[in-house]
């Protein structure tokens, strides 16, 4: 039995001399995680972000302004038009408000018609209720200029006067109208907050520990099939041949490059734990259902890259179809789109592929949604396909070898 | 005479395996349809608010107080966001325990008659704590609407009271009352007139699977670019390179030869997948065809100068199949073909100038978007460039490599 560890040995030895692959390996899902994680738009933020331009800088304007910045629930960033603009174009935004030059002259004069541009994306839906926000605001302003407008002119065109009364006319009734909303507008609303009880408990999985649970899964997948192409090596130079020779020689030599690609798998999972948590801090979720279920994973990824192996005719074949596959099934299994809520027919779809039992299973735990039976199933079903594929795997070895 | 010996033996290796050139072709036409199920919809998105519902309570139903709540619920922005439950009170709080609405709007009973009389019975709003970012929404919007009533009936007051103050006569001051009644109502019912609406769009104006057509025809020239990185490690192991120093055949031509056999695969692949993408995807291709040649052309270019480059870099035809994998998804990440480029966060944005996936994308976007060869033409200069300069490198790092199989 001491062949065991020797071949487990000798396999682990020549995987980490290739420095370039272990490199590579370990560097491009954290480039990845780092790339998307940084992704913006894929968690709603609590305040809604509005941009505004205030091109018109008049008392007015400000006044409109600094009454929709008091808003709850909404956040407004001052900015000039470019900017504003930019923001509504790259998502930065919900929507950019405008105010020209000319608007408070506008409303003086009881006409001022579009000189509020209201800027959106085709995606944006909550444009609309923050404008009637703000209209409610420019009506304020408006009503009362107007009514001032309007008792100045009669005043003048019928001759009125108020006995005792000094100053300007227009003055007295703008701040009359004005003061009609003191202490609450004419029209209120009541206000009351309810909060509702069938609310989960859910713990909130930022979109740098989805990527990069994602991106775990499919650099794993990746370096098992990779790392499984000592099958194809020793099929063509003979070396399997030589080892049916001996009674039992080959199911050993099979068994332990099988955990040889195990380890080298948990060894990867091992430095990219420790990586990101360097550099994105500590994860707070359970660590023994988690490591179950990447255990799991592990030995289904090393099992697929066994199988895979004994399947390609050639190393060429092999790398030709490895990282395809690989990505085809990390996609469908949501590795690359995990943060997202998927239409029904990927959801089903994920299940074909173990990525998808591995990232659902995995992002429960983080969430706090899962169950330990669930977790167990997850692992069940990983564990069991793995062991059908490596037995698939020998079976095709054994024969194609016997034929040589 | 060396450059096409050499671009023959390639297309030769490269056209062998017929089972891995068919999936090139299968391959990207399935991702592109997963891809527009997958992200499609997210593409189509706001990034900061989602649709809800919220729970009417109409007990005034009046005439009136119907004509407000469908004012309210057939507007351009409430259709397709806010869902509107007409209820009663007792199952519009059912539902806010539930969590199914974001609150709830009731309108009580006599409130169109109040607001006509001008005692103004509050509107309430019961909000649900749980959804906050909606509720404040919705919130703010029935404060706007019930500020417009009075905005109204703030300046008939004011108007009212002055002509009084100003010892008008009763006739005067009825037809001044009458006038400002309607003169304030119309302001109200005009009161979107001070807004102008534009749209502007980060995205370009192409459907989904247009979209990822484009995005993923870089990642596709680049897999199969990888087929280029085999036959160089493939000469490597066989001791085919080593051989090959000790001919007359110099490193560059070497180079070009593999790089125009690699292009025109490439570019056959860009080409069929782009004709078939049209035919089962109904994508425009009723452009520029001269735009639609020169941008494959230059994406195949840039895809196999990237090839050749990463074949020159890695000793090991694992190493090297992994890394250009890997390094595939980085760029086509990086360059916005699969997440778009307003996703990403500004220094990766920056970044993208430098990858080729985003400027074969952008040229291929125009394509779809039946934009003139002369918009298509400077994302086919720069891929270009790109590629002049790539291949610049990988010519650098095969001398290198060479030097170091001497």
């Amino acid at each position: 039995m001491k062949e065991i560890p020797q071949i487990i040995w000798f396999r682990l030895k020549l995987m980490l001399t290739d420095k370039a692959l272990l490199a590579a390996i370990l560097a491009a899902p954290l480039l990845l995680t780092l790339l998307l994680g940084g992704m913006q738009g894929y968690n709603k933020p609590k305040l809604i972000p509005v941009a505004v331009a205030d091109q018109d800088k008049s008392d007015f304007s400000r006044l409109v302004i600094e009454r929709l910045a008091a808003k709850e629930g909404l956040k407004v960033i001052s900015s000039d038009e470019a900017s504003a603009r930019n923001m509504v174009q790259n998502y930065a935004a919900e929507a950019a408000f405008i105010i020209k030059k000319g608007f408070e002259a506008g409303i003086l004069a009881g006409n001022a018609d579009s000189s509020i541009t209201i800027v959106k994306s085709p995606q944006s839906l909550a444009y609309g209720l923050i404008q009637d926000t703000l209209a409610g605001e420019v009506a304020r302003i408006s009503a009362n200029t107007s009514a001032a407008n309007w008792v100045s002119r009669e005043f003048r065109e019928y001759g009125l006067s108020i006995p005792g009364m000094s100053g300007d006319i227009w003055d007295s009734a703008w701040k009359y109208a004005d003061s009609l909303w003191e202490p609450e507008p004419l029209l209120r609303l009541e206000y009351k907050e309810i909060q509702g009880s069938a609310v989960e408990e859910v713990k909130p999985v930022s979109l740098l520990q989805t990527v990069s649970t994602g991106m775990l899964l499919v650099f794993i997948l990746l370096l098992a099939m990779f790392n499984s192409s000592w099958l194809i090596e020793e099929k063509s130079n003979s070396t399997l041949k030589r080892l049916i020779m001996v009674p039992g020689l080959l199911g050993k030599s099979f068994g332990a490059n099988f955990v040889a690609v195990f380890l080298a798998a948990c060894g990867q999972t091992a430095l990219f734990e420790i990586c990101t948590r360097l550099l994105f801090g500590p994860a707070p979720e359970p660590f023994g259902p988690k490591y179950l279920v990447i255990s799991a994973y592990v030995f289904g990824a090393a099992s697929f890259g066994m199988l895979l192996s004994a399947w390609a005719r050639s190393l060429a074949q092999l790398q030709a179809a490895a990282a395809p596959l690989v990505l085809f099934t990390s996609f469908i299994g949501g590795c690359f789109w995990g943060f997202l809520d998927p239409p029904p027919l990927l959801r089903l779809l994920s299940l074909f592929t173990p990525q998808g039992w591995a990232l659902h299973s995995l992002l429960g735990i983080l969430a706090g949604t899962s169950s330990l039976r669930e977790e167990m199933a997850t692992a069940a079903v990983l564990v069991s396909t793995g062991i059908i594929s490596l037995a698939v795997a020998y079976l095709g070895v054994g024969r194609s070898v016997r034929a040589l | 005479m060396m450059v096409i010996w050499i671009f023959k033996h390639e297309m030769k290796q490269l056209l062998k395996d017929r089972v891995a050139a068919g999936l090139l072709i299968a391959l990207p036409l399935l991702f592109i349809w997963l891809f527009s199920l997958a992200l499609g919809p997210h593409l189509n998105s706001d990034r900061f608010a989602s649709k809800f519902e919220i729970a009417l309570v109409d007990q005034d139903d009046t005439p009136g107080s119907r004509m407000l709540a469908q004012q309210f619920e057939t507007s351009d922005y409430v259709k397709g966001y806010v869902k509107v439950d007409h209820t009663s009170e007792g199952s519009a709080l059912e539902l806010l325990r539930q969590d199914r609405i974001a609150g709830i709007v009731l309108i009580p009973a006599g409130f169109i008659d109040s607001v006509y009389a001008g005692t103004n019975k509050p509107l309430t709003f019961i909000a649900n704590a749980n959804t906050r970012a909606e509720s404040d929404l919705i919130k703010n919007e029935l404060t706007g609407a019930a500020d417009l009533v009075s905005a109204g009936q703030s300046g008939i007051i004011t108007v009212w009271r002055y002509t009084k103050w100003g010892g008008a006569d009763q006739t005067l001051a009825d037809k001044q009352f009458s006038a400002a009644v309607s003169s304030f109502t119309l302001a109200s019912l005009a009161r979107n007139n001070v807004f102008r609406l534009e749209t502007v769009s980060g995205l370009p104006d192409v459907t989904w699977l247009e979209y990822f057509t484009a995005g993923l025809l870089a990642v596709f020239a680049s897999f199969l670019g990888l087929r280029g990185v085999s036959s160089f490690q493939a000469e490597r192991t066989a001791g085919m390179a080593q051989r090959l120093q000790a001919s007359p055949l110099r490193p560059w031509q070497m180079v070009l030869g593999k790089f125009l056999a690699l292009s025109l695969l490439i570019m056959g692949q860009l080409v069929l997948v782009v004709l078939v993408t049209g035919v089962m995807f109904h994508n425009y291709l009723g452009g520029s065809l001269a735009g639609m040649a020169v941008i494959s052309a230059a994406t195949a270019f840039a895809a196999s100068a990237l090839s050749l480059l990463a074949a020159s870099l890695f000793h090991s035809a694992q190493a090297a199949s992994l890394a250009g994998y890997a390094g595939s998804l980085l760029l086509a990440f990086a360059g916005g073909n699969i997440y778009p480029l307003v996703d990403l966060p500004e220094g990766v944005r920056k970044l993208s100038s430098f990858v080729f996936d985003r400027w074969s994308m952008d040229g291929f976007l125009r394509v779809f978007a039946g934009e003139t060869f002369m918009r298509i033409a400077p994302d086919a200069l720069v891929l270009l460039s790109i590629s002049g300069v790539t291949l610049a490198l990988a010519a650098g790092g095969y001398r290198l490599t060479g030097r170091r199989i001497r």
